[in-house]
């Protein structure tokens, strides 16, 4: 590491020292007193027996009522989620596909014009298409494999009115398979193009 | 911003423009002193000798070596001798006496060697060290005695730091392969790889991803680290010639984008490819004179094959065409680029000139193949992954002959993208032989093979150019 860069690690580690003080409560806020207030002074003997009884306590006046701000009437438990909540729900489902192939099948198809429906009840979600590939094949090609799915997909929401400055693409190849199982149940589930919402 | 997400953000700020590595590596950069200790010897002479015995490779035991000095200089000592031996027989130049039976044998200084002991033992010569600790530093006169004529071959005395003894011994491993048989010997090139050891969760996303890094160790799996600081997907490292950077395909800005890194200086990596979610780039490879990038881009909504400069400049389009260009490599002379394309249906192999132009489909036989590696000259071999039941093997195509071979026989499971070192007789490969995968190094006839990485999966590996 080099000089400047020592000094500006030191400053930064300074910073960061004096951040963690401060808010580790360095400084309180005042705190009232709870001495209580004198009570008026009275002596011994100086009782009066006919003294007239007290006034009866006033009755406190009742608050007044807030209503209740009405919920809005809502079958839509997505709306007020943040976008990793939204995703554990999968609102968006995956679209497999055949062995070496990114062809969406009908199956497939499907799959997407429901998801279409979904991102035009949600016009601002923006999502990103992920391209995964089985175990099976090599590295390098399956990176390309997975980026041809994300694109195939990408391309059929367009088709159906999607606009494409909310849809982006990642190949992510065979780095990252949902099942980590070494059969043909496991691979078919790793052949995806998964969705994330990514903005919303 | 609360403290934690503060000091992380500037922890990675930092690290990312410091890689700074430990002391020890950086010391690889320097040459270990070293002077003959005898002037006199005619050594051309006596490397005849070693080597004629009936044509066959010469015989070399290693004696235990006579240390004076410390515990830590005896045990830096016994590294030296393990990883000398180590590096002596994986090069095959020598074939070596086992260390248990040279063991037995008392070490003894260069006057009183027992040649009888080792006559016996089959061994042509025997390879002595006497090592004198002075302070951090291990004075080591290593020699090679022919045990017939009883007289030196191979004499050097080497300054080596004692908290170094594996450059210490890579370095002594080279020089003997340089100055007995005039090999460029490998023992101090080093792998660069991706790995997902660490085990840390990749942020920004429900499932459960662990971040991959990239790596480098010596070529033996030595003194293995972490170079890149991403948390994010970090893959297919590649060596510039000077093995001063690393250029890799990193996720970190959430899609695939060429990254070239210094390794041992503190300056910003940087994108020549200019990467954005519509232009992504991925598995550049250096030109052999360092000037120039090729990578594969889908900014034309198609995998084709370019070229920049490593600034990024000068781009050039290779490949045009509506199958997908993929996994460039140059040739030793950087006229030609070979490269992955599915343009005949499935994946084959082509050259091209590095200018572009018509490409040429190597013959590589059935089965889809990935991932061709140049070998280094003299060499004109490519290496590469062929897709077969149930798996991959590594493969090599002979560009004389044509010739294909199979190299991964011996290996269980699944094995692919080949990298050749840098003097073109060994390659380095991923197999799933040990469960995870996993990087291991071999000859280039398959043989001899030596296990790389034990932690985490690892893939992706990259030889040093030099």
């Amino acid at each position: 590491m080099n000089p400047s860069l020592r000094l500006r690690t030191l400053l930064t580690l300074a910073l960061i020292g004096t951040t963690t003080l401060a808010a580790c409560g360095g400084k309180k806020p005042p705190v009232p007193s709870t001495t209580p207030p004198p009570s008026a002074v009275t002596f011994p003997g100086a009782t009066t027996p006919n003294r007239p009884p007290d006034p009866p306590a006033p009755v406190p006046e009742p608050p007044p009522v807030i209503p209740v701000e009405p919920t809005p009437i809502t079958s839509d438990p997505l709306a007020s989620l943040d976008t990793d909540e939204i995703n554990r729900q999968s609102p968006l489902a995956p679209v497999f596909f055949g062995l070496d192939s990114d062809s969406v099948d009908v199956e497939g198809q499907k799959v997407l014009d429901a998801n279409a429906v979904v991102l035009r009840k949600y016009p601002t979600w923006a999502i990103t298409i992920e391209g995964h590939s089985d175990e099976r094949g090599s590295a390098e090609y399956n990176l390309a494999l997975g980026e041809r799915r994300a694109l195939a997909v990408k391309g059929y929401l367009l088709s159906l009115g999607i606009a494409a400055d909310r849809i982006r693409t990642v190949s992510y190849g065979k780095e990252f398979p949902f099942d980590p199982g070494n059969n043909e149940a496991a691979w078919a589930k790793n052949r995806r193009g998964h969705f994330v919402v990514t903005g919303k | 911003m609360t403290h934690r997400t503060l000091f992380g953000a500037v922890a990675l700020g930092l690290l990312a423009l410091a890689p700074s590595l430990p002391a020890s590596v950086r010391a690889d950069r320097f040459h270990i002193a070293s002077e003959d200790l005898d002037q006199q010897k005619p050594p051309t002479e006596v490397v005849v000798n070693i080597v004629g015995t009936e044509g066959r490779t010469p015989r070399l035991a290693v004696a235990e070596f006579m240390v004076t000095g410390d515990e830590a200089t005896k045990a830096a000592a016994g590294t030296v001798s393990q990883v000398l031996f180590d590096d002596l027989e994986f090069e095959r130049e020598f074939s070596m006496v086992a260390r248990t039976a040279s063991s037995k044998v008392p070490g003894a200084a260069a006057e009183s060697i027992p040649y009888t002991t080792w006559n016996e033992l089959g061994a042509d010569a025997v390879l002595t060290g006497t090592v004198t600790q002075s302070a951090a530093t291990m004075t080591m006169d290593i020699r090679i005695m022919s045990v017939e004529q009883k007289v030196s071959t191979f004499g050097k005395r080497y300054a080596c730091p004692s908290r170094d003894p594996r450059y210490c011994a890579h370095t002594i491993a080279d020089e003997i392969h340089k100055e007995l048989f005039n090999l460029e010997g490998i023992a101090r090139t080093k792998l660069a790889f991706a790995s997902d050891r660490d085990g840390e969760r990749l942020g920004g996303t429900i499932e459960e991803r662990s971040i991959k890094e990239i790596y480098i160790s010596d070529y033996d799996g030595g003194k293995q680290m972490r170079l890149t600081p991403h948390r994010s997907l970090n893959i297919a490292p590649t060596w510039s010639p000077d093995n001063r950077f690393l250029a890799y395909t990193s996720y970190t800005s959430g899609f695939p984008d060429v990254v070239v890194q210094s390794i041992y200086e503190a300056r910003a990596a940087t994108r020549p490819a200019k990467g954005t979610p519509n232009s992504q780039n991925y598995l550049p490879a250096f030109s052999p004179d360092g000037a120039r990038l090729a990578f594969a881009s889908s900014r034309t909504g198609n995998f084709e094959i370019y070229t920049m400069r490593i600034d990024g400049s000068e781009l050039r389009q290779i490949t045009t065409h509506p199958g997908v260009d993929n996994a460039p490599t140059w040739s030793p002379n950087g006229q030609q680029i070979a490269f992955t394309s599915d343009r005949a249906g499935q994946n084959h192999i082509y050259t091209v000139s590095a200018d572009g132009g018509p490409v040429t489909r190597l013959a590589t036989g059935g089965g889809k193949v990935d991932r061709p590696t140049w070998s280094p000259a003299p060499f004109n071999y490519i290496a590469f992954t062929a897709e077969v039941p149930g798996g991959n093997h590594v493969r090599m195509i002979d560009l004389i002959t044509n010739t294909v071979t199979t190299l991964t026989t011996a290996f269980q499971g699944s094995n692919e993208s080949p990298s050749v070192a840098p003097n073109g007789r060994h390659i380095a490969f991923v197999t799933t032989q040990w469960g995870k995968e996993h990087i291991v190094i071999m000859g280039r006839d398959g043989k001899l093979e030596r296990r790389v990485t034990t932690a985490g999966n690892n893939k992706y590996p990259s030889w040093s150019k030099r």
